[in-house]
């Protein structure tokens, strides 16, 4: 059974030889590789050699690009400079005015955004369908808060609605259109990043009446170009659950904060879920026995019942030691 | 109901609705009626708290708490020259700041005002604060308290730096350090020898109160 099958199966809650496992290890991987962050994030030669040497090391059953939420910022105007640790940030906002423009969805196609579908490119000519290849894409509202400033956003949700509801709108198609390259470059899946959607900053209300429809149209169109549709959303986001089960994303990937088998109960079988290691402490942390427990506790308890995909609850750390990534990996066989 | 009563459920009500214009005109005429700033910074400081309870539940949410925090400030705005002139007793000095490499402020910001509610004095040193910026300022302000705020992994070891920093000047025992923002847990806290850390707004402001019952500088005045 190939990696890419060993999702699918998941995904479909039908009967693996072993749980797969399929941590995002993008920033890991360029550290591996010695390869800046910087570099990692605009050179899809380099990106793509270093994820495929993660690949040849761990033996994932899913690899993903390089988690950079400033990609799809910076191509929309924001300013985004390279930080002292090489890594890249917002430093200058949009207007949200600015993301109400008609062009967005051929926009967002530019700046790094080509580098990372490049990279997609790569890892399918040198993988094939033996590992899924997944492409990390900002979500409406995460791309909004990343373009225009989170306190903007988060006034926006009080103060102006009707047109934080027009930008996300737009950015929703823009999303669609970032997709739509990765998945014609050759990803099995997509996966939309709403780190913005946490419990802590979207309540459930928020979700359901501003990005719920406007998720579960990304989700179609993924599902309409026969990828997979993956939903992560970081941090504790238990209180918006119940919406999130509606999202019609093939697999919720969750953050540590969150107990999977709960939320197992509460989404039912309408999405398989992934996580969701705690990449604040006891991945880059903890000892190798620790990780390897949480990792065998998660296997034999969320996926008692199907439909698990093992991960860390976010991007792994650069940091993280190679041997916590094994023993992640040596879990999944339980 | 007095005027001044009715006017302070006034002010609280326009805080917890996020009513800039409201909180500023409550604070306005309550200090027209000859009410004393401590009572506009006291019914500030109870709707501020009772916020924070709800947003610990997850009952409100950062927008909420946001629009909140901007009604706060419009108040204190109105209310800051009268307490110039009668100052009201701190619960302690904090210098607050995003460290360096880092620009994310919202929860900083909100941690700033949920300590100033609470009767802090704050000195907001903003967001890519260096290291020695939080030692400097701590010095410069004879503050009781460096809180720092990270949001990315990658930055959040300038925490353990500012803690080292002041270890190597020899301030250690002067100011009490607390830490917090999305990938900073307990644990994290107290590897790096920090004295407190906030899992959230409302969490920093108990760490804050925690480490000025505990820990009482020699020589501290806050009256």
């Amino acid at each position: 059974m190939t990696g890419l099958e060993r999702v699918r199966r998941a995904i479909r809650f039908e009967p693996t030889d072993r749980v797969p496992v399929a941590p995002m290890l993008g920033a890991h991987a360029a550290a591996l590789a010695g390869i800046t962050y910087e570099a990692a994030s605009a050179d899809p030669a380099a990106q793509a050699h270093a994820l495929l040497r993660a690949v040849e090391r761990y033996r994932p059953d899913a690899i993903f690009t390089l988690m950079d939420l400033s990609a799809e910022p910076e191509a929309l105007g924001a300013e985004v400079t390279v930080a002292a640790d090489r890594t890249r940030i917002v430093t200058r906002h949009l207007s949200p005015e600015a993301l109400l423009a008609d062009d967005l969805e051929r926009v967002i196609l530019t700046a790094r955004v080509p580098a990372f579908v490049d990279t997609v490119r790569r890892l399918r000519a040198a993988l094939g369908d033996t590992v899924m290849v997944g492409a990390l894409v900002s979500g409406p509202l995460t791309a909004a808060a990343n373009a225009v400033g989170i306190e903007t956003i988060a006034r926006m949700l009080r103060r102006q609605r009707e047109t934080l509801s027009d930008v996300l709108e737009r950015l929703t198609k823009a999303c669609m259109a970032v997709a739509s390259a990765h998945l014609e470059a050759g990803a099995h899946g997509v996966m939309v990043l709403e780190p913005c959607a946490t419990s802590g900053i979207l309540g459930p209300d928020d979700l359901s009446s501003l990005l719920l429809a406007r998720l579960q149209a990304v989700a179609e169109h993924i599902r309409r170009h026969d990828g997979i549709g993956l939903l992560h959303i970081c941090g504790d986001c238990r209180a918006s659950l119940p919406g999130l089960a509606d999202s019609r994303f093939d697999v919720l990937s969750l953050d540590a904060p969150v107990d999977l088998s709960q939320a197992r109960e509460v989404i039912g079988r309408s999405a398989a879920l992934m996580g969701n290691l705690d990449v604040r402490q006891l991945l880059p942390r903890g000892e190798p026995e620790s990780v390897y427990d949480a990792a065998a506790a998660l296997v034999t308890d969320a996926g008692r019942v199907g439909g698990l995909i093992l991960s860390g609850g976010c991007e792994l750390p650069p940091e993280t030691p190679m041997e916590n990534v094994r023993q992640m990996l040596q879990a999944r066989v339980i | 109901m007095s005027d001044r009563s009715t006017l302070t459920a006034a002010l609280e009500a326009a805080v917890e609705a996020g009513d800039e214009a409201g909180a500023a005109s409550a604070a306005s005429r309550l200090l027209e009626f000859g009410a004393a700033p401590t009572i506009v910074t006291g019914a500030l400081s109870r709707a501020m708290g009772r916020l924070g309870e709800q947003f610990h539940r997850l009952d409100i949410f950062v927008p909420d708490l946001l629009i909140a925090a901007d009604a706060f400030e419009a108040a204190m705005v109105v209310v800051e020259p009268a307490l110039r002139n009668s100052p009201r007793k701190s619960k302690g000095t904090i210098v607050i700041g995003v460290v360096e490499g880092d620009i994310h402020t919202l929860g900083k910001n909100l941690v700033r005002v949920m300590l100033a509610a609470d009767g802090f004095e704050v000195y907001d040193l903003g967001r890519d604060v260096k290291v020695a910026g939080f030692v400097d300022a701590a010095l410069e302000r004879s503050a009781d308290i460096i809180a720092m705020s990270s949001l990315m992994t990658t930055t959040m070891d300038r925490m353990r730096d500012v803690v080292g920093l002041l270890v190597s000047r020899g301030l250690r025992d002067r100011v009490r350090v607390m830490v917090g923002g999305a990938p900073v847990t307990q644990a994290y806290a107290d590897e790096i020898g920090a004295d407190g850390y906030g899992e959230d707004a409302s969490d920093a402001v108990a760490a804050a109160n925690r480490l000025m019952v505990m820990w009482q500088r020699p020589g501290a005045d806050h009256s």
